[in-house]
């Protein structure tokens, strides 16, 4: 089931991390959660002021979904922009967290893993 | 080093950022206008403003003649007056048209660039850039004096560094650069090029913006007219605030034009502007790193209480933390429950004496052999060996531990990594365990962070401080402490000031660069997305350790998360020109390679790495899913659906070898 949203370039990747979910198999999705063990709200502003929500869970599905319903972790609220930069590296989270521009409610501690969550692939150091 | 310092080969001819030299002065106001708003003393202003001028004057006493980039007084003034405005091109800008008017609409477009930037700068440019005047001065009179950067004066001479010997050449052009202890006039030479690109850049301007483009004409125009008038006052200027304009110089090609574009842009709507500066200011945040001042400067921002803390509550709808909800297993230093390392059995090396299986591990790593094969000669012995046995072969547990744990995160298997790592700590407190503790603290923090478990690799980086510098270690990291604060990364803050503090202390005491703080710093750094300031830190720390592969990799890792993966290919690289097998190096290089598009060479680089590791059906090696899920999206890019469904764990690499794929 597609996430994606009119008027959000957010859903698009927001599509991609759960196309990625789809093609794993049982055992990777069980280390994907065992890694990061949360349910992640994200609630998108777009340029026109609509605003949408969607739902990474990574914690007992393993999905994206959109619109708010399970009970998350953590929200994230941030724009349409943010979420984009966020999702390919332009933007870094702590600075857009100092600036207002992400918003965190909930257990802080899973927004350091936001990153992680969003990248579809990263160096590992 | 010293000839790159001292620039001797930079005045050549040939050397194009030589022409580009020659247009210094007419540049700046261009970029004045773009990077900070206008005005003397307006608030953007001050953003890019370390110290005040005075203190910075005196400090330096040979301050740089050039007009820095981000004075913009004369411009102030040229506006208030009946402003002249030119045509194009724009590198005549003589010609002058009374324009009241654009005045105006100057005006319009200062205000509203200066909200852009007040937007972005309560990220994080303001707290690096901006320390307060009192504290400021003396910060940066500092890092002259105790030279800072003395590291990061590496000569690198694979490819990933050219770029950077470049840079340090540029710098160097204008009179002797860091030798004398001033840096402020060797940066100068960084804005030239930027500009004399643009302005030799043929620019299509759409019709909408002949005003502003006036107005901008008129603002180069006369700052070149004033720069003769205005040295003195602006040379006192010219310090930290000239560092943003630095970039790499192929960023400048690529990017310039977008500087220039931005600058129109900022016409349109915010979203639009913002992400220019964002872009910006990434270049901004590269530049800042590799420079000596950096230690200064982050001091300044971790110890500005009030930098990006205002409206902070206001911004902030934290809360109640109703939402908390425990995450597993809730330790309060964040460690995983504790995982006994599976030895893998049978072993094929089992017939081996547990000692000549740890001298045969060491031969086979340092020989460059399998890191399976190592891995596997280390597990025997550590399985095996008696007490005397392991002190017959000259090590300690805790030391084979530790190699091991560095062994598996090499080959990709960080699972395993981890609890040989932690296996290790157990007996780090032991007598003679202390010269393996750092190596191994170290590369299990950074195998929390690969992890993602940030609290557990800053208890462990702590944990570092405590073993070796105890006198720098503050108080333990704690969950009470990271979920108290409202902000996710105050705890990576306070440690990243911890390690900055012992930085600090050792250059006091000896004046030498130690790569293990280099290397903590960095992994903070990290930790935090500031990929610029790790950048730095790796790059210190390799000029001590120029043969060290895993800190090539790590400086790749933070140039590609950094969004610069064709950088991080030429680290990648030279990290396996030291170690062809280092299976994560050559993973990286396919998570590069995927992201810069080239998607065949991607997949190539995750089955040779995937060939590397040991293969027993997948079942043990769980960190393994990631390598087959980024093959299989390098599959899926190249239109292979059949083969993309048949790469999961447990496949026979030979189907892709008959498909034609070679590794």
């Amino acid at each position: 089931m597609s996430v994606k949203e009119a008027g959000f370039k957010s859903g698009d990747v927001l599509e991609a991390i759960s196309g990625a979910f789809g093609k794993m198999t049982d055992a990777e999705k069980k280390a994907q959660i065992k890694k990061t063990n949360g349910i992640f709200q994200i609630n998108i502003k777009n340029p026109e002021g609509k605003e949408a929500t969607w739902v990474i869970d990574l914690k007992e599905a393993g999905n994206v979904t959109k619109g708010a319903g399970k009970k998350a972790d953590v929200t994230i609220s941030l724009t349409d922009e943010t979420f984009l930069g966020l999702a390919d590296g332009k933007v870094n989270a702590q600075k857009a967290f100092m600036t207002g521009q992400l918003k965190v409610k909930g257990n802080i501690m899973l927004a350091t893993k936001l990153d992680g969550v969003l990248k579809a692939s990263k160096g590992k150091l | 080093m010293q000839s790159l310092l001292n620039g001797a080969d930079c005045s050549s001819g040939s050397n194009p950022l030589n022409q580009v030299l020659k247009r210094e002065g007419v540049d700046n106001s261009l970029f004045r206008d773009r990077v900070s708003s206008p005005g003397a003393g307006s608030s953007s202003q001050a953003a890019f403003r370390p110290l005040g001028g005075v203190p910075q004057a005196a400090q330096h006493g040979q301050a740089s003649a050039v007009p820095h980039p981000f004075n913009l007084s004369h411009l102030s003034q040229a506006l208030s007056q009946p402003g002249p405005a030119m045509q194009m091109p724009m590198h005549q800008p003589q010609r002058a048209v009374p324009g009241p008017d654009m005045n105006a609409e100057w005006e319009r477009f200062r205000s509203q660039q200066q909200q852009g930037q007040w937007s972005r700068n309560g990220s994080a440019s303001p707290q690096q850039f901006a320390p307060s005047p009192v504290s400021g001065g003396s910060a940066w009179a500092e890092s002259f004096s105790t030279g800072k950067g003395k590291g990061r004066q590496v000569d690198f001479d694979s490819p990933a560094h050219q770029l950077q010997q470049q840079q340090q050449q540029m710098y160097s052009m204008p009179p002797n650069p860091f030798a004398g202890g001033m840096g402020m006039q060797t940066y100068q030479p960084r804005l030239q090029p930027m500009y004399a690109q643009q302005l030799q850049q043929p620019t299509a301007i759409p019709a909408g913006h002949a005003e502003m483009e006036a107005a901008f004409e008129a603002a180069l125009a006369d700052a070149r007219a004033q720069n003769d008038v205005q040295e003195e006052a602006e040379a006192k200027e010219a310090t930290v605030e000239e560092k943003p304009i630095e970039s790499e110089p192929e960023v400048t090609e690529t990017d310039f034009k977008g500087d220039l574009d931005a600058v129109w842009e900022s016409l349109k709507p915010e979203a639009e502007r913002l992400n220019q500066l964002a872009e910006w200011e990434a270049e901004f945040s590269q530049f800042v790193d590799g420079q000596d001042d950096t230690f200064d400067i982050l001091e300044n921002e971790l110890k500005r209480d009030d930098l990006g803390q205002a409206g902070l509550d206001e911004q902030m709808e934290f809360g109640t933390g109703a939402a908390l909800r425990d995450e597993a297993p809730l330790t309060e230093n964040g460690l995983p429950p504790p995982v006994e390392y599976q030895f893998t059995n049978p072993n094929k090396y089992d017939s081996l004496a547990p000692v000549a299986a740890w001298h045969e591990a060491t031969n086979v790593l340092s020989a460059g052999g399998a890191l399976s094969d190592g891995a596997l000669l280390i597990e025997t012995f550590l399985r095996r060996a008696t007490d005397a046995e392991v002190a017959q072969a000259g090590v300690t547990r805790s030391q084979a531990w530790a190699v091991l744990g560095r062994t598996q995160a090499e080959n990709e298997m960080e699972d395993k990594a981890l609890a040989a790592f932690e296996q290790g700590r157990k007996t780090i407190m032991e007598p003679g365990a202390d010269r393996a503790a750092g190596e191994l603290l170290t590369n299990l923090a950074i195998s929390y962070v690969n992890e993602s478990l940030d609290l557990a690799a800053l208890t462990t980086l702590h944990q570092l401080l405590q073993v070796l510098h105890p006198t720098h270690a503050g108080p333990e990291p704690s969950r009470s402490e990271f979920i108290s604060s409202d902000n996710p990364w105050a705890l990576h803050q306070r440690m990243t000031e911890q390690y900055l503090g012992l930085a600090r202390d050792q250059y006091a005491k000896g004046g030498s660069v130690d790569p293990d703080v280099q290397v903590g710093l960095g992994t903070l750094y990290y930790m935090q997305g500031e990929y610029g300031e790790a950048r730095s830190c790796w790059v210190a720390a390799l000029g001590e350790r120029p043969d060290d592969y895993l800190l090539w990799n790590r400086l790749g890792a933070t140039l590609a998360n950094g969004g610069d993966p064709e950088e991080a290919v030429d680290a990648y690289r030279r990290a396996l020109e030291i170690k062809p097998t280092f299976t994560r190096a050559i993973a990286n290089l396919g998570v590069a390679c995927l992201n810069i598009g080239v998607h065949r060479e991607a997949a190539e680089h995750f089955l040779a790495a995937l060939a590397l590791q040991p293969n027993d059906g997948g079942s043990s090696a769980p960190e393994a899913y990631s390598l087959w899920a980024t093959l299989r999206r390098a599959l899926v890019a190249l239109d292979m659906p059949a083969l993309a469904d048949q790469a999961r764990p447990g496949t026979d690499l030979n189907v892709f070898r008959s498909a034609g794929f070679e590794f």
